[in-house]
């Protein structure tokens, strides 16, 4: 009884609140990020667990996959030879959006083909990557899925965003962040998805874009904004973790977040958000589960632990509410009416399954 | 512009540098005789600066990369037990600046009291100030890898860095001034979640520098430091970035170990 006490008391057991009476929950979402990896060895204990309770909200869920959709190099040509490999991972996502629900995949830099150096057997053969996630934009709507279920990659066709979805309690600010990072693309119109044209082309227009996206939500509406890249997190992508970390911190790697793509990404996004701090920032990217105070938003979210074997370590940071590092995961939102969100997190590694933290989430900003 | 701005920072680290890795070789002869305070003059010079006067501290909770700023101050207390229940007793106060979750940087201002007839005539002074300052970094952090009892969430993860620290005191106890340089190696382990459990252990190697009259002399030693802090233990109360450790620092001679309690209080600047 007295270690049990203590160890709520230090944080080393979960902590959990309360519950709402699923009735009342008007609109869930589920993020998952870098779930392009399902090891057909392995039981796919977190897509399996994903697809459960997604089935159980039915039409009022959506399931947002927060990037590298297919590892490691994105959607390769139907004449590839990993072609089959390539369904397989997509697939396996898709059938965790139950009928009448909404999946959503944002494009993370490994559908970008990761920088766009496929190799002789890899699966880009773009050098600029825009091809291959153009790929996967068009392949996504096309694949099986359950009857009356929506998928859809968005932002499409390598366009930055944002693209705005409204819900009746949230509104959805998506952004393809890869655009900012990749070395192959020009940021102008020379960008412009051939068939369906992009709203935005420049750094300036996006950020314009995510401020009126803000600033013009309906009465009683939440914001996440989501992207494949955090702004903030405690992982190796933040310079954290691992023998090298001191290095990649001078290393000016485009997919660090001291790099100086990402930084000027990270500034402007952040100037773009502090008009008006939406209630989330969601992402994925580092292969863990974060949950953390943002700086231009009230909550940062890491939820990068999609698929199994893939979990990396995370540094706890004095914004860190709850770290899961090494580990497989997801996280789920409920929202119920007036201003509270749930947020709960589930894990399932070695000794640890279920939800192992939930916290009702309020505008701080 | 921008060229001449990049050449005057290497210019700027250089000397630094240098001058760091050529304080072992500056010093004339060995410290090694006895003081009026039964320590050897090395321990001396260590137990009179802030790396032997007061207890090493565990790691910092890191910050976000993109926090411009975490500054904080810290509170120490040390003690160290000599013979004939005497004591030196040692105050710190001790700010912390980290740039962009870089690198930490430290300066101690400190006050180190002898207990009463550590001085055996009036010319001798009974304490001194002190100073420091402190580089750190942080190399490595690992994995969950240990399975810890009762923290069923967390395995403890570990981490290692790599400090280098000047110390100065001023004459007292019939000694004059001391410095020391020391490269340390913290190494820690962390669980738990909303407050956080660290013990640590502070492998050093310092050098000690004392001088009596005009004479320099020169000393090292090996210490090793440890204890365990607690991290966030203001949450309990609702206030956040405090943190209170428990350590002690050893030297391995008669009496040579400092035992402290540090209270640290770090802050992000909301922008």
């Amino acid at each position: 009884m007295g270690l049990a006490a203590l160890g709520a008391f230090v944080g080393c057991r979960a902590s959990h609140v309360a519950t709402p009476n699923p009735t009342g929950v008007v609109e869930t979402i589920f993020l998952i990020g870098d779930a392009g990896e399902p090891d057909p060895r392995l039981p796919a204990t977190v897509l399996d667990s994903l697809a459960v309770q997604a089935t159980a909200v039915g039409q009022r869920g959506t399931i947002l996959f927060l990037g590298d959709n297919i590892y490691p190099s994105g959607t390769a040509d139907s004449s590839s030879v990993n072609y089959a490999d390539v369904l397989r991972r997509l697939d396996a996502q898709i059938k965790t959006v139950p009928s009448g629900g909404t999946g959503i995949f944002l494009p993370g830099n490994h559908d970008w083909s990761d920088g766009g150096q496929g190799g002789l057997f890899g699966a880009a053969t773009a050098a600029d990557g825009l091809l291959v996630i153009r790929r996967q934009s068009a392949l996504i709507p096309r694949r099986p899925k359950h009857a009356g279920a929506t998928v859809m990659m968005l932002p499409k066709g390598g366009c930055p965003g944002p693209v705005v979805v409204d819900r009746e309690r949230v509104r959805l600010i998506l952004l393809d962040s890869q655009w900012w990072l990749h070395n192959y693309i020009v940021r102008d119109s020379v960008s412009d998805d051939p068939e369906h044209g992009c709203s935005t082309h420049t750094m300036g227009e996006i950020t314009q874009a995510v401020r009126d996206s803000l600033k013009t939500t309906h009465p009683g509406q939440s914001v996440i904004v989501a992207s494949h890249h955090p702004l903030r997190t405690g992982g190796p992508h933040g310079g954290y973790c691992g023998a090298f970390a001191l290095f990649r911190r001078w290393a000016n790697t485009s997919q660090d977040l001291l790099g100086k793509s990402y930084t000027l990404m990270r500034d402007s996004l952040n100037s773009a958000l502090k008009t008006r701090p939406p209630l989330i920032y969601a992402a994925g990217h580092d292969h863990s589960l974060q949950v953390m105070l943002g700086r231009t938003s009230s909550y940062a979210l890491v939820s990068g632990a999609g698929s199994i074997g893939k979990g990396e370590c995370a540094a706890r940071l004095r914004q860190s509410l709850y770290v899961g590092q090494a580990t497989s995961g997801f996280m789920r939102l409920d929202f119920v009416p007036g201003d509270s969100v749930l947020l709960r997190v589930y894990r399932y590694d070695s000794h640890l399954e279920g939800e192992v933290y939930s916290r009702w989430l309020h505008d701080r900003k | 512009m921008r060229i001449i701005s990049r050449v005057r920072t290497r210019v700027g680290r250089w000397p630094v540098i240098t001058a760091l890795a050529s304080l072992p070789f500056l010093s004339v002869s060995t410290l090694g005789a006895q003081s009026r305070t039964e320590l050897t003059r090395t321990l001396a010079a260590i137990a009179s600066t802030p790396l032997g006067a007061l207890t090493p501290t565990g790691p910092v909770m890191a910050t976000s990369r993109d926090d411009t700023l975490l500054f904080g101050f810290r509170l120490q207390y040390g003690s160290r037990g000599l013979s004939d229940s005497q004591s030196l007793r040692a105050y710190g106060l001790t700010t912390n600046l980290q740039i962009q979750g870089g690198a930490l940087v430290s300066g101690t201002v400190g006050y180190q009291q002898g207990s009463d007839g550590i001085c055996a005539d009036v010319s001798c002074d009974d304490h001194r100030l002190m100073a420091e300052v402190r580089y750190s970094n942080n190399l490595i952090t690992t994995r969950p890898f240990l399975r810890v009892p009762f923290f069923t969430e967390n395995d403890a993860s570990g981490t290692a860095a790599l400090q280098f620290g000047v110390g100065w005191a001023e004459k007292g106890f019939n000694e004059r001034q001391h410095w020391t340089a020391d490269v340390t190696v913290p190494l820690s382990l962390a669980v738990g979640q909303r407050v956080r459990v660290v013990p640590f252990l502070t492998p050093s190697f310092a050098f000690a520098w004392g001088t009596t009259d005009r004479q320099w002399s020169r000393g090292q030693r090996f210490l090793v430091g440890g204890g365990i802090t607690t991290q966030e233990v203001g949450k309990w109360v609702g206030l956040t970035g405090l943190d209170l450790s428990f350590a002690f620092q050893r030297a391995f001679s008669p009496h040579g170990t400092t035992l402290g309690v540090t209270v640290s209080w770090m802050h992000v600047p909301v922008r």
